[in-house]
This record gives structure tokens, C-alpha cells and sequence, in this order.
């Protein structure tokens, strides 16, 4: 997932409203509001940070507002003594350059800050593409647009989401609760080490493939297995009659079949869980 | 227009081609949204919609047979009817602009229009095949090469609906799996390969692909898969890898095993 486009001319540029907070602990270090080109339309919102945890929310806003939490102060930020009764117009001093345009907003730490969070509140039909490579969870909730997520090291908690998830840790566990599903739309969820705990609704319609190496597979939906595909091929043959696992993985449908749900983990268990 | 206008779904569905274009007066952009926000069934119509909508800019355009359109849907109906599903209020199909793409001929077939009645048996069920099977290429193609990893991993979704002697598609599932940034669209890849499994260029591009992959999830993917195969010309390469430097342990820990199996 590499969320940096190689160019970009004039980007229409942050007309971001910079407020400094009190040093309160939980209170953002700063806070920015990046306005859309198009409100009506769906925004994108791309972040890759190498360190530190993102939290996304969706409301009813029609901006993105951005907030960094931890110690963010970068050289260029600290304020020179002689500048009383002036006003940095700049914005040269964040920790972070974010850049809009036709709706798509990148957010690129400077790698200078040391950023332990960061919170995003977007309009709830956003598209998500967020990275972060050590350290930080990554948590979204209420967001009906489509998630791309990758991390290395934390968890991944998707709540009250409706759109296409490609989500993906490597060490950390993903809980993803779906409140609907997105029509049509193929989803994957994938973790090296950790579990993966999906919840769908009732209704969902899916072909999973569910595949772990070393967990188990728990459906709380009705799941109608199916046969691997190159079996019969297989037991024709009939070179290997002892080997019955198949090693790619478990396949099923659930609620009659529908669009892929690819469920994948090395060491952990998959649990496919149906809301109520 | 005044200000402050109110669509109900029929309208709401005659601005969908004009939004996608962008054409849309910006009240009645806002109308069509509001109505998109208070109505799921167009919601969901207007996303799918749009989706083969984007697609289409990235196709190539085909070149159909002068009753291709008539002859299509005729035969169409009678395979799809009963399965697809009725689907009602396709007004905006008959828009001139989408008319005008002769591609959308095909990917129509592919949103399982189901209303099209038929009755008698078709002997060209083979060109039939083939047609959507061609379908199903584009669709598969160009989905591939789109931006958001949802859609290429839609793509490789529909790469499992191809013939496996389509060998366009195994090239792009290669491709994919050797160059897409996404993580689960490359797992979705080995997994889509595996239908293409008859072909000696599928078995040859995992192998090549286990080196250059940097996630141990898509390595230990790719091995499954060879043991799967049985694919004991694949062992000195897994072999190899055990003993490549910077391997994740799981990995060479399922490629020892992986030899052990396929030997």
C-alpha cells in the first residue's frame, strides 16, 4: 500500500485553521481542519506514518480534521522569542504536511516529530488508506467507504463499518465488526500472527475462504463447505490418497454465497461471527 | 431549477450517468445526494453502477457485430433468467451516453439483468460462453489496474470466473502478484492462480514469485499452494529460500516442511 502519488503540482493547499492546545494529556498537540474540494463527494483520506497509532471516526462533518497527539514539535515548530505580537502565517511549522486535492487528502508526518497518535474525524462516507509500520493500533469506526490498512506491529479494530476492508497486520490481531456489508464487494483480512474476528451481519452473503495454519476456523454463521477445487482432480489421480487436508485453506458460502471474503492468518484463529 | 428540489427514485436514477460525468447542476447533484442518503436501494445501485461505470474508462473499446446488442441479450436472458435476480428501474441504461459505450453491452450482462424475457433454446450457447467469458476478461483486466486495492482485488475475483486457458488474465494475476502493493490483493492472486493451475506459466510464476515477495503471509500462500500442486519441480527453489537470508522463520519453517511433503 504505498499512499504517496509521485506528483503533484499545485496542491491545493491547507487552508488549515492551527490551534495550539494546553499541554493537557489527552488533549491534541495540534489540530487541523482540511476543508474538501467537494464535500458532496466522497473524500479519500491516505496516511502513511512510520510510527504511532491512528484512530478514525465518521460523523457528520464535512471536512477532515486532524489531530496529533504526543510530543510533535519539530525544530521548524518551536517559536523563535522574537516574534511577540506576531502571527505565523506559514504552516511550515507542523509536524505534518497535508496536501488536498479533487477530495483526496494525504497526511505525511515529517519524520522528525514524534507523534504517538493520530485522530482523524471524516464524513462517515470516506475512503481509508492508512499505514503504520511500528508501534500503534489502528482503530476506525463508523465509516462506510472503503479500508485499506496495513500495519506491522499493532492491532487493527474496525467498528460499525460498511465498505470494502483489505486490512492486514502482521503481528497484531484484527477485530473488524461489519454493521452492513458492502454490495457485491470482495473483502480480505490477513494477520501473520494474530487473530482475525470478523463480525457480519445475519444476512451476509459471502464465499469465505477461511485459511490458517496453526488456529482453528469458528463460524457462528451456517457455513456450507465446498469441496477444494482441484479434488476430484485429485482423488482420480490418486498418487497421494492419504493426504485429505488441503493446505489452501477452508472453503464455504455463507447465506447462499455472494462476493469473496478472504479470511487468512498463519498462527491465529479466524472467527466468523454473526451480529445480533 | 428552484432550489430545494426532491427526487424520487426514478429520477434519482436518471442523474446517475450525468453525476458520474460530472454534468450534474450542482442542486440537482444535491438532490441525487440526499436522496442517495435517504434511499439504500438506490445507494447501493448508484455504487455498483459506478464501479463498472469507472472500469469502463479503462477498456479498451471492443468492436461489436451489428446485432450483437439484439442477438446478446436474447440469448443472455434465457441463461440468466431465474438466477440473476430482477432488477427494476434501469432507467438511466438507456441514457445516450452510456448507450454510446459498446462496452457496456457486455458489462451489462455482468450486472445480471435479469429482465429480458426469452423462451426457446439456444444452440450458440458456446459463442454465448465465449462472449461473457470475454466479459469477464475486461472486467478482470481493467479492474486490476485500478487505483483503490478494493477494485483490484475485485478484479482478481473476477479472474476466477475466466477460462483457465485465458492467458491475458494469468499474465495480469502474475503481474499482480508480483507488483501489487497491497498486501491482500497479492493473496487474493495465489489464491486466484491456483484455477490456472493446468498452466506451466502459473506454476513457474509462483516459484519465481517466492523470493521477491516481502510478505511471509503471501510466501507461506505460495508454498501451500505448491504442495497443493504437488509440484515437486518446485523443490529446489523452496529449498533455496530456507536458506535465504532475511527469511521470516515462519516461512522457512513451511518451506522445510513443503519439501518435505513434495519430495
Amino acid at each position: 500500500m504505498i499512499s504517496i502519488s509521485p506528483t503533484r503540482t499545485l496542491p491545493a493547499l491547507l487552508a488549515a485553521l492551527l490551534v495550539a492546545a494546553p499541554g493537557q494529556a489527552d488533549d491534541p498537540a495540534e489540530r487541523l481542519t482540511v476543508p474538501l474540494s467537494d464535500p458532496a463527494r466522497p473524500a479519500t483520506v491516505s496516511m502513511n506514518l512510520l510510527n504511532g497509532g491512528i484512530d478514525v471516526t465518521g460523523s457528520a462533518v464535512k471536512q477532515v480534521i486532524v489531530e496529533l497527539h504526543g510530543n510533535v514539535t519539530s525544530r521548524q515548530a518551536r517559536r523563535p522569542e522574537n516574534t511577540e505580537g506576531l502571527k505565523r502565517v506559514d504552516i511550515g511549522g507542523s509536524a505534518f504536511g497535508i496536501e488536498e486535492a479533487a477530495n483526496v487528502v494525504e497526511i505525511k508526518p515529517s519524520i522528525f516529530s514524534h507523534v504517538d497518535r493520530i485522530g482523524l474525524e471524516v464524513p462517515r462516507s470516506t475512503n481509508l488508506k492508512l499505514k503504520t509500520l511500528s508501534g500503534g493500533d489502528i482503530n476506525v469506526s463508523h465509516i462506510d467507504g472503503d479500508i485499506e490498512v496495513e500495519n506491522l506491529n499493532g492491532e487493527v479494530k474496525l467498528s460499525d463499518v460498511s465498505g470494502a476492508s483489505l486490512i492486514h497486520t502482521l503481528n497484531g490481531k484484527i477485530v473488524a465488526v461489519f454493521s452492513r456489508v458492502p454490495a457485491g464487494k470482495s473483502m480480505s483480512l490477513s494477520s501473520l500472527n494474530g487473530d482475525v474476528d470478523i463480525t457480519l451481519p445475519a444476512n451476509a452473503k459471502f464465499n469465505v475462504r477461511a485459511k490458517t495454519d496453526n488456529g482453528a476456523v469458528y463460524s457462528g454463521f451456517e457455513m456450507k463447505l465446498q469441496p477444494y477445487r482441484n479434488e476430484s482432480q485429485d482423488a482420480s489421480g490418486g498418487t497421494d490418497r492419504h493426504r485429505r487436508r488441503v493446505e489452501t485453506g477452508t472453503y464455504g458460502t455463507i447465506n447462499g454465497g455472494g462476493p469473496d471474503l478472504q479470511l487468512t492468518t498463519f498462527n491465529g484463529n479466524i472467527y466468523i461471527r454473526q451480529a445480533h | 431549477m428552484s432550489k430545494g428540489i426532491v427526487m424520487n427514485c426514478e429520477q434519482a436514477q436518471q442523474h446517475f450517468v450525468d453525476a458520474w460525468t460530472g454534468s450534474l447542476a450542482s442542486d440537482e447533484a444535491a438532490a441525487l445526494n440526499t436522496h442517495l442518503d435517504s434511499c439504500g436501494s438506490c445507494r447501493e445501485e448508484f455504487d455498483r453502477a459506478q464501479l463498472y461505470w469507472n472500469a469502463l474508462g479503462a477498456l479498451p473499446a471492443p468492436e461489436p457485430g451489428p446485432d450483437l446488442r439484439t442477438a446478446f441479450y436474447g440469448r443472455l436472458s434465457r441463461i440468466e433468467h431465474g438466477a440473476g435476480g430482477e432488477r427494476t428501474g434501469w432507467r438511466w441504461l438507456r441514457h445516450p451516453a452510456f448507450q454510446a459505450a459498446a462496452a457496456v453491452l457486455l458489462l451489462a450482462a455482468g450486472l445480471g439483468l435479469g429482465r429480458y424475457t426469452g423462451s426457446r433454446e439456444d444452440e450458440r450457447l458456446a459463442d454465448l460462453r465465449k462472449e461473457v467469458n470475454d466479459m469477464r476478461q475486461l472486467v478482470a483486466l481493467s479492474l486490476l489496474q485500478q487505483q483503490s486495492a478494493a477494485e483490484r482485488l475485485q478484479g482478481v475475483s473476477w479472474a476466477y470466473r475466466v477460462e483457465q486457458s485465458n492467458s491475458e488474465v494469468l499474465t495480469a494475476l502474475l503481474h499482480t502478484l508480483n507488483a501489487d502493493p497491497n498486501v491482500n490483493v497479492r493473496l487474493a492472486a495465489v489464491d486466484a492462480l491456483r484455477n490456472f493451475s493446468v498452466a506451466p506459466e502459473a506454476r513457474a510464476g509462483l516459484v519465481n514469485a517466492l523470493p521477491r515477495q516481502n510478505s511471509p503471509l503471501v510466501q507461506i500462500a505460495i508454498l501451500d499452494q505448491l504442495v497443493d500442486l504437488r509440484d515437486r519441480s518446485s523443490v529446489p527453489s523452496v529449498a533455496l529460500l530456507m536458506h535465504e537470508p532475511g527469511v521470516s522463520p515462519e516461512v522457512r519453517e513451511r518451506a522445510e516442511w513443503a519439501v518435505k511433503r513434495l519430495q
